[in-house]
């Protein structure tokens, strides 16, 4: 490895850093104009980079209708596809602008990071349902002749978007700094009621910086993606990197982001130069994954917790609206009541009822944790799906590979959960808010690829088998009958609904209890909850302690229901997408992560839908994602709190009512 | 006809009302004070004026023209300028900034450096970094720049030391003078008003309690504010720090 070839991957990472570069200056607009950490930026620019790869080589254009704009698909020129695909990024700024985050204004950080989660869910579901999940050629923009430069031979695409990268910096750093528009955009993020008293239209400024964002996260998803790879999950994903770059340049310097996006740019570059040396560690002759994704992981956790401090700052100090979180009440009569409607159900639908009843309720168990640890504390985490697919792999290891017999492989696995939950529960000493949104996804990601996918301690590619549940030589699980029913088993259903009901009836518990007040102290005011004496590290501890039961007892139960784990069924998209559900339910209450049972991929509503409507599974993604985005702008306290306060309402105008009725009569 | 006329306003928050049947009025020229205890409605009649609480009935007319349909940045273009209660200054900006947003030059203007003078002095300064006399300097100045026809200030005395209140009363005097403009306060500093203004409008519980003249209401102020200020009466006669320090800053901040 000589110092040239290190040169030159470096050289060579500028590509994968201009892009991470491009895309991080545009969630920094985005941030500092509207607050909203934008996660679906690595997907619409992937949209953009789609839609010119369709014109270059049909002629194409797809909104998504297709409308072909040349004769017999003869490929579309550079130019005008290009300037297709700015105009077409431009418009999905506005659109997301106008259709989800003008209505979000006064909303929350949570309700914002969430719409913009089904934002990405629903882009990415539109890339996959047109062009697909595998990869797709991108046709180069910019020359990638070989061009020697000190020493080395790189291709000059890369030189070209490095500088285009530093130019547009620039001009955005000008842009922001001395131009009236600039002054604008930085006086409306510090105070939106100040712009309007003064005569700004903050509309149109935020809008406008819609169109910057979403204009460069196009310009450089078009122009970078034949130096990565056209593929949606990798670039969508990309949003893990570009926050990373967003997040240490403190979402507001372009200086920085852009040069920590170079850093990791070269880094990743030099990943991939690392493992082809014979020292680098392998697992089965090739070179040990997920490397690449622990990197911004490590970085962030590291900076993140350096910067981090112990209590808020005062811009941080006033707490974000949260879902209400209200006392749980009929509790008794509701158990019951489940637990009747759940044993008929299993004992009376046919097997893929029972299979949608049996994920809804393994989806509500996760929701529960997503309850405890965001509705509860107010801990924005995306990483219950790792920490759920950590119960799962050891699950697997301790059953399968170890030969433990039950109960221990499931205590194993809770216990790991709650370990990973716990490991994540020591940045969130420091880190707040959306920093800890940002870090817990990265996390995941590293997780996924380092962890689950990784030969070494996971499966790889392949499943790893879960050995099923077996009581005194009774299996059971969804493969074996129970009481003559087909699979899946209603025996393995009734497990699942136990879990259920231990795991609902141990949040309603702790919200009644001491901890529950002392949790709920936590989010409103972390300072306040200090000055009355509460120790806040403490409690954040125990709230992600619970949440990583809760997911553990999910991600346990995933195993048995599956008989296997895999990696993809862990992965961070899938834990955006929970996050989206257990947000939509409502995460201030345990009825809210039933609902959210409900909503999920494979649940009961989507059955129905599927059944009944005949839309097929395909367009899941598409609704979940179009279904977050509607139910957080409608209902931001969550669909089980709106249903709840729709019924009390009508309860008291008919009781208003009947009282009238009753005063009439007596009058007459 | 008034420049600004608000007949029989209701407005509120969430459609709970909490200024009803609300009626006042402010004339080019002139100073006028919205007084009350806490609690009374007065923000809430200010922020109504400038659009940002949901009016439920009642009209306001500036130029004798409705604004009901504007919105709160139309009507700050159409000639209201509001300095809220907590000032919404912009942190970040320095003060030429935030200058250069309001009038789009990069220095204030000559006519707005004559009544804050030491507004020059801060240009390069960050917002978040000035004093609470010179935010408020600021607010004003930068409401100012817009060239008004309607001054709103909120609070003005709010967080600051009396003297420096004082000083801006005599500010507020001459800008209504020698602009044109309407000059409309809440404070809560009864008797320091009624020294600078020309009109005076009581509320109390949601609703108007007394308006008139500043002469017509000074006999009565012991009264009123035993009634409706919420305060202990202070007999007018006693001296206060205010009347101390009265002329010593007529000329500018």
């Amino acid at each position: 490895m000589s110092t040239e070839q290190i040169l030159a991957f470096m050289m060579l990472g500028l590509g994968y850093g201009a892009l991470i570069a491009g895309l991080a200056t545009g969630m920094v607009v985005t941030y500092r104009s509207t607050g909203v950490i934008n996660i679906a930026a690595g997907a619409t620019a992937a949209y953009s980079a789609y839609v010119y790869s369709e014109l270059r080589t049909t002629g194409t254009l797809v909104l998504p209708p297709s409308i072909p704009l040349t004769a017999d698909r003869e490929p579309l020129g550079a130019l005008p596809a290009l300037a297709i695909g700015l105009a077409l990024a431009a418009g999905l700024g506005v659109l997301q602008y106008l259709l989800v985050y003008r209505p979000l204004a006064k909303a929350g950080p949570l309700a914002k990071i969430v719409a913009s989660s089904g934002v990405l869910l629903t882009v990415q579901a539109v890339i996959v349902l047109r062009w697909g999940a595998d990869p797709v050629a991108a046709p180069a923009v910019l020359p990638q002749a070989p061009v020697d430069l000190l020493g080395v031979s790189i291709p000059e695409d890369r030189l070209l978007l490095a500088g285009l990268v530093v130019v547009v910096t620039a001009l955005l750093w000008t842009l922001y700094r001395y131009t009236r528009f600039g002054i604008a955009t930085r006086a409306a993020a510090d105070s939106r009621k100040g712009s309007v008293l003064l005569g700004l239209s903050t509309a149109r400024l935020e809008s406008a910086n819609w169109v910057i964002a979403s204009v460069l996260g196009g310009l450089f998803g078009m122009l970078a993606a034949p130096t990565t790879q056209l593929q949606p999950t990798t670039f969508t994903l990309l949003v893990v990197p570009v926050l990373t770059a967003a997040l240490l340049g403190g979402f507001s310097s372009f200086g920085v982001t852009v040069a920590t996006a170079f850093g990791l740019g070269a880094v990743n570059s030099l990943i991939a130069l690392f493992q082809g040396q014979p020292w680098f560690p392998k697992v089965d002759g090739a070179p040990l994954p997920g490397v690449t994704e622990l990197a911004p992981f490590l970085v962030l956790a590291v900076v993140l917790y350096l910067r981090g401090r112990a209590l808020p700052d005062r811009l941080t100090a006033v707490a974000p609206p949260m879902p209400r979180a209200p006392r749980p009440r009929h509790v008794g009569p509701a158990a019951v009541v489940g637990a009747v409607v759940v044993v008929a159900a299993l004992a009376g639908l046919s097997f893929d009822w029972r299979q949608a009843l049996i994920n809804t309720m393994l989806g509500a168990v996760l929701c529960l944790s997503v309850v405890v640890t965001t509705g509860f504390v107010g801990q924005i985490s995306f990483a219950q799906m790792a920490v759920a697919g950590a119960a799962g792999y050891v699950t697997a290891a301790i059953g399968t590979d170890a030969n433990l017999p039950f109960p221990l492989p499931p205590i194993a696995g809770i216990a790991a959960a709650v370990a990973t939950s716990l490991l994540f529960s020591v940045p969130a000493r420091r880190v707040r808010g959306l920093q800890l949104a940002v870090l817990t996804l990265a996390g995941g990601v590293a997780a996924q690829r380092f962890w689950f996918g990784n030969p070494q301690w996971g499966s790889g590619l392949r499943p790893a088998n879960v050995a099923p549940i077996t009581v005194f030589g009774t299996e059971i699980s969804p493969s074996h009958s129970f009481w003559g029913t087909e699979s899946p088993s209603s025996g393995f259903g009734l497990v699942v609904f136990v879990a259920l009901l231990g795991c609902a009836l141990l949040v309603v518990r702790v919200r009644r209890s001491a901890l529950g007040a002392r949790m709920l102290a936590v989010r409103s005011s972390e300072a306040a909850a200090v000055a009355t004496g509460v120790n806040v590290g403490a409690v954040k501890t125990a709230a992600f302690a619970m949440g990583g039961l809760l997911a553990g007892v999910a991600g346990v139960l995933y195993g048995y229901n599956f008989a296997g784990v895999s990696a993809d069924r862990f992965g961070p998209l899938t834990s955006i997408a929970f996050f989206g559900v257990a947000v939509l339910g409502g995460v201030g209450t345990v009825s809210g992560a039933l609902v959210g049972g409900l909503l999920v991929s494979q649940g009961l509503l989507f059955h129905a839908v599927t059944t009944w409507f005949g839309i097929g599974p395909d367009y899941q993604p598409l609704f979940a994602g179009l279904a977050v985005i509607l139910t957080v702008i409608g209902s931001p306290n969550g669909v089980a709190v709106s249903v709840a306060d729709g019924a009390r309402a009508l309860r008291e105008t008919w009781r208003r009512q009947r009282r009238r009725g009753v005063t009439a009569t007596g009058e007459s | 006809m008034s420049l600004l006329e608000v007949r029989r306003l209701t407005a509120g928050y969430a459609s709970v009302p909490v200024v009803r049947d609300v009626s006042l009025s402010v004339e080019r020229g002139e100073l006028v004070a919205l007084l009350g205890a806490n609690g009374a409605g007065k923000t809430t009649t200010l922020l109504a004026i400038s659009g940002l609480v949901s009016v439920y009935s009642g009209e306001i007319r500036l130029d004798a023209g409705s604004i009901a349909g504007l919105a709160p940045a139309q009507r700050a273009r159409a000639g209201i300028q509001h300095v809220p209660e907590d000032r919404s200054l912009f942190p970040s900006l320095t003060v030429d900034e935030t200058i250069r947003l309001a009038c789009g030059a990069r220095r204030p203007p000559k006519w707005v450096l004559e009544y804050f003078p030491a507004l020059g002095e801060l240009g390069g300064r960050r917002v978040a970094a000035l004093s609470g006399g010179e935010q408020q300097m600021l607010a004003l100045a930068r409401a100012l720049c817009r060239d008004p026809s309607l001054l709103i200030v909120d609070e003005m005395s709010l967080g600051l030391a009396p003297l420096v209140v004082n000083a801006f009363f005599p500010v507020l005097r001459r800008i209504a003078a020698e602009r044109g403009c309407g000059v409309l306060i809440v404070e809560q500093h009864v008797h320091v008003a009624l020294r600078w203004v020309d009109r005076v409008h009581v509320m109390a519980g949601g609703t108007m309690a007394a308006s008139g003249t500043t002469d017509e209401m000074r006999p009565r102020i012991d009264e009123l504010a035993g009634a409706y200020l919420g305060e202990r009466t202070v007999p007018s006669s006693v001296p206060t720090s205010a009347d101390n320090e009265k002329g010593e800053n007529d000329e500018g901040v």
